[in-house]
């Protein structure tokens, strides 16, 4: 079992972007997924145990290798946001007005707008609705816990 | 056994080129070339040599290079590229099986490079893991990141509604030209009638201030636009060699 979670742990450190049960399954070699389900939480806790500067995260399905919240601010220099600076001006200015359409993000954030909404809507930051001929976009439940605010709470 | 096979096409002391065995052998399955245990293969080498009264160089060298093509081929297939790379800072990176024109490479051993190169290819997404050591991790972003964000777009919002209101300032009603209820067929076909007689005149390019009436920005906008249309059915091309600089027009159809 600990060869098997140490495959897992190593397949997690290699991919920053965090991988599906599927694809931890596929190059561990192993098929029961009831079994990686229980060793990721194992390993979950293992990290949060051990007072690492590291934890094991799963969002949206995906399990990352990530550092924790409360050392961001000592790596904030070395390490690359995983959000661009101009997505995220688009992504808070959308957060800002909480419901937007997006002619007036592009009109107000330039062409480039659409590229950033692609990007966000993807990552799941952003979700997209019929509006007319235009689409309405508002922030999400995922960008509300990633930022730990609450949707009541006004962001300016 | 993979080793055992190239091992043997290698010390043949016939006519037959290993070369042409080892590639031979990998198209035909019978080996697979990124399972060949190199240690294995230096230690065949060195028990044979132990073997022969007297050192045959021919062999040796045969043997180093196979090893090379081996090493080099599995390296690529596991995508170590980058980490031999990192152990070698001051060099200059080594280029991917590149041939110099002059230089002979025998056609087989170029076939099994070219094989190997197909191969890896193919099984490229299989591989979606590629074991590299270093890697830049992105980090999470930050709330005070995501409101200094804000304040900037808001900022960006501010000036370009300031622009706004300047420009919409300035506008004045009675002054917007219309240029869609202006533009009328007849103002093309009147337009596409004066350049026709000016080059049937010159036979040479128009400049297009000699097709202007009073030479203000209106009748400029209004000459223009009909310029457009007709460039855009195929029946002129427009040069300007510089922004601002003079325009010329070419007849492309000569007279319909």
């Amino acid at each position: 079992m600990e060869g098997i979670k140490g495959q897992i742990e190593a397949l997690l450190h290699c991919r920053p972007k965090g991988l599906t049960l599927e694809e931890i399954s596929n190059h561990a070699g192993v098929s029961s997924k009831g079994l990686l389900k229980k060793l990721l939480n194992e390993l979950q806790e293992d990290y949060s145990k051990r007072a690492s500067g590291l934890n094991i995260i799963n969002q949206d399905s995906i399990w990352k290798m990530s550092v924790k919240d409360e050392h961001i601010e000592t790596i904030q220099e070395i390490a690359r946001p995983e959000i661009s600076k101009a997505v995220l001006e688009t992504l808070a200015y959308i957060a800002h007005k909480k419901s937007i359409r997006q002619a007036d993000v592009v009109r107000i954030r330039s062409n480039k707008a659409y590229g950033h909404i692609k990007e966000l809507i993807e990552n799941g930051f952003l979700e997209s609705k019929k509006d007319g001929a235009s689409k309405k976009l508002c922030p999400t439940r995922k960008f509300y816990e990633y930022f730990k605010l609450t949707e009541d709470q006004p962001l300016e | 056994m993979g080793t055992k096979k190239i091992y043997d096409a290698i010390f043949s002391e016939n006519n037959i080129k290993w070369q042409s065995i080892i590639y031979e052998l990998i198209r035909s399955k019978k080996v697979d070339p990124w399972d060949i245990d190199l240690s294995k293969f230096s230690e065949e080498y060195m028990s044979t040599i132990s073997k022969l009264k007297s050192l045959n160089f021919r062999i040796s060298g045969k043997v180093v290079l196979a090893a090379a093509l081996m090493l080099k081929i599995k390296t690529n297939h596991l995508g170590l590229d980058d980490f031999i790379l990192l152990t070698n800072d001051d060099e200059e990176p080594i280029e991917e099986f590149e041939y110099d024109e002059d230089v002979y490479i025998d056609p087989d051993e170029k076939r099994i490079l070219n094989l190997a190169r197909h191969i890896r290819h193919n099984t490229k997404n299989k591989y979606l893991i590629e074991p590299r050591t270093v890697r830049p991790r992105q980090r999470k972003v930050t709330v005070i990141e995501l409101m200094s964000a804000l304040k900037k777009a808001i900022e960006v919002d501010k000036r370009r509604e300031q622009k706004r209101v300047a420009v919409e300032k300035n506008i004045i009603p009675e002054e917007i030209f219309e240029a869609k209820n202006n533009l009328l067929p007849e103002q093309i076909e009147t337009l596409n009638k004066k350049i026709l007689e000016l080059f049937e005149k010159t036979k040479a390019k128009i400049l297009f201030d000699h097709l202007l009436e009073k030479g203000d920005e209106v009748d400029r906008v209004q000459t223009f636009l009909p310029i457009l249309h007709l460039a855009n059915n195929g029946k002129l091309s427009i040069h300007q060699e510089r922004p601002f600089e003079k325009i010329y027009l070419e007849v492309l159809n000569g007279r319909d």
